[in-house]
Formats: structure tokens, C-alpha cells, sequence
């Protein structure tokens, strides 16, 4: 079976133009006519000199590059590339040639040479990637390639694409997808009314059941891309009889494989005797392999003499073009055939011929199965590597999501109970500063009362006490004084003496000289006797443990806090005895005022306390940090305790 | 015969030129220096030989009870007479307690002033009327809180009881008083006994008569 690459058939016409075009290259050359538009020209030769003639190939090809890189524009690029592709691409340089031919094809694309794309750079890449294993991106160009065909509606290239999928499904073993692309191409050839093309659709799809082991259905395709070709004409550059020749031999080779020798032989004999009647077009690797088959055949039939005949010339023929495979299948077959004929050493010296060559190519096979399996390799390790990339990149943004949504919870969190504890703060703030102010107010307050008290006191009862000695000493200097002046005299006095009266009871009241002078406990004696010898009540008062002063401030809140609830029994118990008693323990003072009177509801008194005596009571206690008790039952009496804490100075 | 040497003492300057200039008629007496507080009269007498010091009440610094104290303790021979317009009945037992020889009211005249310096002078006490009054209304009322029992009504009651060994809880249904009324009371009662707990409490009511 030769192995040729797909699309590298051009059709007739394109063909016959290269020729031209080919024959006139010399004359190019020769002028050295370089100017662009001969040199778009030129461009489009070198790729296709392959067909015709390697040898003019690189020479042309070199010349033209060299132009062409000159040349800055996108399409002279597309074309220098392409021509860099084809030098690797001769040498089996396929991770070059791959890499000139994409970059080639990249800038077609983005330029949208479409031309460009379709006929040479997508062909050629696939054509690379296939030729070096690579049948993943093979398959993407040429997918790719076919759906750009359909865009731009271009039937014979969408057949072409076709075709090349089919022949990589085929590589592959694919056998149904395959099927399916080749039936698709040879339905585009006939549409195209292309019988050429359609009779090579049919030697793919005979190809193919002949890899899937339907021979007879293989034959049957033969038979109809036979007689296509036997109708046809020489036109140009195109030999039906190549073709036929082409035919001839996969026939042969679907009845040898059946095992119809005798059948084979035939179709073997008419390609040996096409590819001896040197037709212009075939070339050298059918011709070889016609003859080689030819003689399997033979052997096949036990006619070594005829064998031996064909595979000397097939193996002349593969040895001219150096095909190692077909030296090492004639040489194989030679083998055979001369064992046949009892001619030992000659048999022997095929054989050792055959088996060097095999292991030297299986061993390259083999290499370059490694080879196709290290890229198909590389390919999914890339692809794992991206994979694992997109996955190592998802799992980083899973994380980051997760640390940043628990940084925000965490935050959100600590923000609550900052703002709790700020509210808490703010709270016990306002509230200490409610205290120190009510402190503060009652602090000057009690200080003022203290002020005026004294001021009054001292400067007016001191002014009045000034008056009256001047007043005296007035009488003195005036022995003889009238009755009326006398009279008058007497009431200034008596007038100053209660003013000055007034005065003390107005400073006693505001704040008692006592309070200051002597303390608490001296104080509260002072105002039980007084209270006790004007109001018809009896007050008692005890206190212990009052060796010491307390603070000023304490001492005239209690004193006041005596004060108002001694008023309020007076003016609402009824009562007839009270016991007053302030008792110093070591860590508090207790105050109890315990009355005989008719009790109230403590209750209702705390609801309209505002204003009144009860309610100065609680503020002063509440401002002492101490508690208030009171114990009331209607007709009862009532005992009010009040324990204030203190500290030792 | 040796006229008697004073030192007047009040914050008010125009009180102290008064009173000089009211006693300044009279021969036997001779105002020997004035002061505006405690601590020029404590210099004064330091410095020089006094008789007789009138002392205010309220003077800024050093009042007039704190300098008495003083006085007394350092030149007790000196006789003091108060002349104030205090006539609260603490500050005037107070004073009296201290022992200052006389106490005059500010609403006194020359020849009350003249008087209880001679007085003074004999060794003997002048009061004012109406301070005379306020000291012999204490001294009775005094005597009347002395009879006064350490314990007040409603504490005897709760100790009564509580020499029965009735609860806090049951002393309160007895007597129509809170829980924490009677613990109050029962608190009070062994801070004013000393009594550190019941035991201790009924051996003190026992020893008192309190408790028969």
C-alpha cells in the first residue's frame, strides 16, 4: 500500500498552470525580474514544485525566499513563511516546518487570504501535524479548514477537507467516522459533477474497507473509480492511465487478501504492465510497488520464476529511490520466491536482507511511534497542566473566596461588638457623666448654700453688728438726749437686733453654722432639739461610731436627707414619736428613720415623686451610691433605712 | 491700777475699728492689738502680754473655735471671750466644753461687752442671756439622753425576740416590719452592742437588764 499523504493531489488544472508557470521559471531567473508583480508570481511556485521536481524546488525556493523576506508586505510574509515551511517540511523537519506553516497560516487568517488559507496553509499544516503524528492539531486544522470552506461556500475545498478528515479517522481506526466523511466528499464531488475527484473518493473509501477487511465491497468501489478513469481522456498533466494503474493495484490487492490469487493476478499484471509503459505522471514509489505486488502475487501462486522477474524490477525501481520499506518487502518476497526455486544463498542473502531492514524500521517505526505517543503525550500533559493550572486557579479563588467571606463574617462580627462594646462605653459614659454632673450640681449647690449662708453671716451680721456699735457710740457722745430721741434710738437698735435675728435663721437655714463647724452629728442634734421644742413631736436621736468627721459633702447630703424625710413625717405620718439613728459600720452608714405614724404607699409615692421631698431623697441616695429601704404598711408606721457605703480618707 | 490688756480679733475691719473705738472710753481698758485670724492672735500672744482676747467665730483660716482650742493650750491664762453671732447650741456647748470664759452675741451692747470683761477678769463666766439659755436647755436635754437606752424601742423588741430564737423572718411577721428591716435593725444592734453574735448580744442585754 503506498503510503501517501491526503490532499496532495492537486486536480488537473491547477496542475497544468504550475507547469507553465514552472517551465517559465527559468526565464525569471534569468532576467532577474524581481518587481513585485512578478514577484507575487513567484510566490506561488515554490510551494508547488514539490509535485515536479525537488531539485528546481530548492533552487527556486531560496531565490524566491529571499525576494519575498524583503518584501514587508503581509501576503509576500504569508508566502515567505510558507516557503520556510516547505524547506523544513522536505527535510522531515516537522516541529519546523509545523511552526513556519502556523505562523503562516495565522497571518492568512488575521489578513484573510482565504485563498492562501484553504489551498496551501491549512493542506500543508495538516499534511505536517499528520506526517509527525500529531493527528490531535491535524485535526483541528482541517476541521477548522472545513468550516471555513463552508463560509465562504468553497465546495471543492469543503470535499477536499472532507476527504483529509476521513484519512486521519482512517489513521486513527475510525473507521465509521471515517466512512462517514468520505461519503460526505464523494457526495461534494458529484455535486461539483468532478468525476475525477469522485473517482478518487471512491480508491479512499475502497481504501478503507480494505483496512476494515470488506473486500468485496472495496472491489466494487474499485470497479466504479475504474471505469471513471477508463472514460476519461489524457487532459494536460493527468494520465487516467496512472490512475488506472493506481486502481488496477488495490484491486489486486483486495483479491490477494480474499485470497483470489488468481483474480489478483490479473489486476496485478495490468498495473505492472501501466507502470512499465513509462506513462508520464506515475511515479517512481507506485511503479515499485506495482512491481513488488506483482511478484507477491506470483509467489503467492507458486510461480517463483515470474516472481522473482517483477521483484528484481521493483527492487531496482525502490532501491533507485531508496524506499526502505519496499526494499524490505521485495527483498522478502525474493526470499521467498528463490526458496521456491531451491536457490539457497540467494534466499539466504534476501532473507538477511529483509530482516536487517525490518528491524532497522521497526526500530524506527518504533521511534516513531514514541516519538507520535511522546507528542500525543506532551499534548495531554500540556493539557493536564492547563487543567490542573484552571483547577490550582479555582481552588486559589475557592480559597480566597473562603478566607476573604470569613474575614468579612469575622469582621462584620468584631464590628458588632465594637459598636456593642462603644455603645456599652458610650452608655456607662453618659451615665458616669449624669452622676459626676448631678455630683457636680449638687457639690455646688451644697458649696453655695455653704457661701451665701456664711456670707450672709459673716458680712451682712458683721455689717448689722457695725451699725449697732456705731449706733451705741452715738448715744455715748450724746449724754443729753431728748425723749423722742431716746424713743427713736431704742427702736434703731431693736430694729438692727432683729434683723440681725433674721439673718441668722435665713443663713441657718440655707446651711447650719453647726454643719460646718462641728459636723453631722452635732448638726443633727442642733436641728432634733430645735424641730422638737417647736412642732409637738418627739424626735430621738442616736448615733454611734461618729468620733470622726465624715466628708463635707456626705455630711450635708445626709444632713439634708434627714431633713426632708423629718419634714415629710411631719407634715404626713401624723406621727407622734420618731426615731432618727446614724450608725457607723465598718463599711457603710446606716441611717433609720422610723416613725409611729398612719404609713404610705411607698409604691405611688415613688410615681409622682418628681419634685417632691422623696424624690431629692432618692437623687442624694442615688448620688451616695447608697440603697433605700423603705418599709411601710398603711396604719403601721414606716421605717426608711439608707445605707451609704464609704471610705476611709 | 494696771489697766487690762486686750486683743481683738475679727475678720471684719470695720467691726474691730468699732469695737475698739467703743472701748476706747474706757480707762481701764487697753486694746493692746487687733487680729483678722487665728494665726495673727497665736503670733500676738506669742509676742505679747494679753489679758483679755475677744474672738470672733468665723475667720477664714483659723476659726475662732480651732484658735480657743489653741489658746487654751498654749496661754491658758488668757481669758477668752467669744463675741459672735452664733448662737447654735453645739457651737456654744462646744466653746463651753473648750473652756472659753465668756460667750457674747454680736447684738451686744458696750456695757454688756465691759461687763464680762470685768467678769472674766474675777475668774468667773459671762454668758448672754439668750446663750445662757441655750446651755442650761442642753444640759437638760442632756441629761435626758443619757436615760436614753442604748437601744431604741424597735431594737429591744427585735432583741427580745431574737433571745427567743425567732428568725429574721419571723421577727418581721411578728413585729409588721420588712426582712430587711429587721436585718438592719439586727445589724445595728450588734454594731452599737460590740456584740459579735447572739450569744454575745444576749450576754451584753442580760448584763444591761435588758433581758430578765
Amino acid at each position: 500500500m503506498p503510503a501517501q499523504a491526503p490532499g496532495n493531489k492537486p486536480t488537473e488544472n491547477i496542475e497544468g498552470v504550475y507547469r507553465k508557470l514552472i517551465d517559465s521559471m527559468p526565464f525569471f531567473i534569468a532576467t532577474g525580474l524581481t518587481t513585485p508583480v512578478n514577484l507575487k508570481r513567484q510566490c506561488h511556485l515554490p510551494g508547488h514544485l514539490q509535485y515536479i521536481n525537488s531539485r528546481y524546488q530548492v533552487y527556486f525556493s531560496e531565490k524566491a525566499l529571499h525576494l519575498k523576506e524583503e518584501e514587508k508586505d503581509a501576503y509576500a510574509r504569508t508566502y515567505a513563511l510558507f516557503d520556510k515551511f516547505i524547506k523544513s517540511y522536505t527535510k522531515k523537519d516537522y516541529s519546523s516546518s509545523n511552526y513556519y506553516c502556523q505562523q503562516a497560516l495565522d497571518i492568512a487568517v488575521a489578513h484573510d487570504f482565504s485563498f492562501e488559507e484553504l489551498h496551501l496553509c491549512r493542506p500543508s499544516l495538516n499534511n505536517s501535524y499528520f506526517l509527525s503524528g500529531d493527528y490531535t492539531n491535524a485535526m483541528k486544522i482541517s476541521s477548522a479548514g472545513l468550516s471555513k470552506a463552508g463560509q465562504v461556500n468553497d465546495t471543492n475545498r469543503m470535499a477536499h477537507f472532507n476527504n483529509v478528515i476521513g484519512y486521519i479517522h482512517m489513521r486513527q481506526k475510525n473507521f465509521v467516522q471515517a466512512a462517514q466523511y468520505f461519503q460526505l466528499n464523494l457526495q461534494l464531488c458529484r455535486s461539483l459533477n468532478d468525476t475525477l475527484s469522485e473517482a478518487g473518493a471512491l480508491c479512499n473509501l475502497a481504501e478503507l474497507c480494505i483496512a476494515r477487511g470488506q473486500y468485496d465491497t472495496a472491489i466494487s468501489f474499485l470497479q466504479a473509480a475504474e471505469q471513471t478513469y477508463r472514460s476519461m481522456k489524457d487532459v494536460s498533466f493527468f494520465t487516467p492511465k496512472e490512475r488506472e494503474a493506481y486502481v488496477s493495484n488495490n484491486m489486486a490487492e483486495a483479491y490477494k487478501l480474499k485470497g483470489a490469487c488468481r483474480q489478483a493476478l490479473a489486476f496485478a499484471l495490468n498495473a505492472a504492465s501501466l507502470a512499465g509503459s513509462r506513462l508520464t505522471g506515475m511515479n517512481l514509489y507506485d511503479k515499485a510497488s506495482y512491481y513488488i505486488n506483482t511478484g507477491a502475487i506470483y509467489n503467492c501462486l507458486s510461480n517463483p520464476d515470474s516472481a522473482v522477474f517483477f521483484l528484481r524490477q521493483g527492487i531496482r525501481v525502490a532501491k533507485s529511490i531508496i524506499h526502505r520499506e519496499y526494499i524490505r518487502d521485495a527483498a522478502e518476497q525474493l526470499a521467498i520466491a528463490f526458496a521456491g526455486k531451491k536457490i539457497f544463498d540467494s534466499a539466504y542473502f534476501y532473507h538477511f536482507l529483509f530482516a536487517r531492514l525490518k528491524d532497522s524500521i521497526n526500530a524506527e517505526t518504533s521511534q516513531q511511534e514514541i516519538l507520535q505517543r511522546e507528542a500525543s503525550l506532551k499534548i495531554e500533559q500540556q493539557r493536564q497542566l492547563q487543567q490542573s493550572a484552571l483547577e490550582q486557579q479555582k481552588l486559589w479563588r475557592n480559597i480566597v473566596i473562603a478566607i476573604s467571606l470569613f474575614a468579612l463574617i469575622t469582621l462584620g462580627f468584631l464590628y458588632n461588638r465594637y459598636r456593642l462594646r462603644q455603645k456599652n462605653r458610650y452608655q456607662q459614659e453618659m451615665n458616669q457623666q449624669q452622676n459626676e454632673l448631678f455630683n457636680a450640681i449638687a457639690a455646688t449647690q451644697d458649696q453655695e448654700r455653704k457661701r451665701i449662708a456664711e456670707d450672709l453671716h459673716d458680712s451682712l451680721g458683721s455689717i448689722l453688728s457695725a451699725a449697732k456699735l456705731k449706733l451705741s457710740a452715738l448715744k455715748e457722745s450724746q449724754p443729753a438726749m431728748s425723749v423722742d430721741q431716746l424713743a427713736n434710738y431704742h427702736v434703731a437698735m431693736q430694729l438692727l437686733d432683729e434683723a440681725s435675728v433674721e439673718l441668722r435663721n435665713i443663713s441657718h437655714n440655707i446651711m447650719p453654722a453647726t454643719l460646718s463647724k462641728l459636723g453631722l452629728v452635732a448638726a443633727l442634734r442642733n436641728l432634733i432639739n430645735q424641730i422638737t421644742s417647736h412642732a409637738g413631736i418627739q424626735i430621738y436621736f442616736s448615733s454611734h461610731g461618729f468620733e470622726q468627721r465624715l466628708d463635707e459633702h456626705s455630711e450635708m447630703s445626709i444632713y439634708r436627707i434627714v431633713l426632708e424625710l423629718i419634714n415629710n413625717v411631719i407634715k404626713h405620718a401624723e406621727a407622734s414619736k420618731v426615731t432618727v439613728q446614724l450608725i457607723r459600720h465598718p463599711e457603710y452608714i446606716n441611717l433609720s428613720v422610723e416613725d409611729n405614724g398612719r404609713g404610705f404607699d411607698y409604691e405611688n409615692a415613688l410615681k409622682i415623686k418628681k419634685g417632691s421631698g422623696l424624690g431629692n431623697i432618692l437623687s442624694r441616695v442615688e448620688y451616695l451610691k447608697g440603697g433605700i429601704d423603705v418599709d411601710t404598711v398603711p396604719g403601721r408606721g414606716t421605717t426608711v433605712i439608707i445605707d451609704i457605703p464609704y471610705t476611709i480618707a | 491700777m494696771t489697766k487690762i490688756k486686750l486683743l481683738i480679733a475679727d475678720d471684719h475691719r470695720i467691726l474691730r475699728d468699732g469695737i475698739v473705738s467703743l472701748l476706747q472710753s474706757e480707762e481701764l481698758f487697753e486694746v493692746i492689738a487687733t487680729a483678722a485670724n487665728g494665726y495673727e492672735v497665736i503670733n500676738l500672744v506669742a509676742k505679747k502680754e494679753i489679758d483679755v482676747c475677744l474672738l470672733d467665730i468665723n475667720m477664714p483660716g483659723l476659726d475662732g473655735i480651732e484658735t480657743a482650742k489653741l489658746l487654751k493650750e498654749k496661754k491658758p491664762g488668757i481669758k477668752i471671750i467669744m463675741l459672735t453671732t452664733y448662737n447654735d447650741r453645739e457651737i456654744i456647748s462646744e466653746l463651753v466644753h473648750i473652756g472659753v470664759a465668756g460667750y457674747l452675741l454680736k447684738n451686744s451692747d458696750k456695757q454688756e461687752l465691759v461687763e464680762a470683761v470685768h467678769k472674766v477678769m474675777k475668774g468667773r463666766h459671762y454668758f448672754s442671756e439668750e446663750v445662757e439659755e441655750i446651755i442650761l436647755q442642753g444640759l437638760t436635754e442632756k441629761r435626758m439622753e443619757e436615760t436614753t437606752p442604748a437601744l431604741t424601742e424597735r431594737e429591744l423588741e427585735v432583741m427580745h425576740l431574737l433571745a427567743k430564737e425567732y428568725t429574721n423572718e419571723k421577727i418581721a411577721a411578728a413585729l409588721h416590719i420588712s426582712y430587711r428591716t429587721v436585718e438592719t435593725h439586727r445589724k445595728n444592734i450588734m454594731q452599737k452592742t460590740k456584740a459579735h453574735n447572739l450569744a454575745g448580744l444576749i450576754k451584753y442585754a442580760y448584763s444591761k437588764g435588758l433581758l430578765k
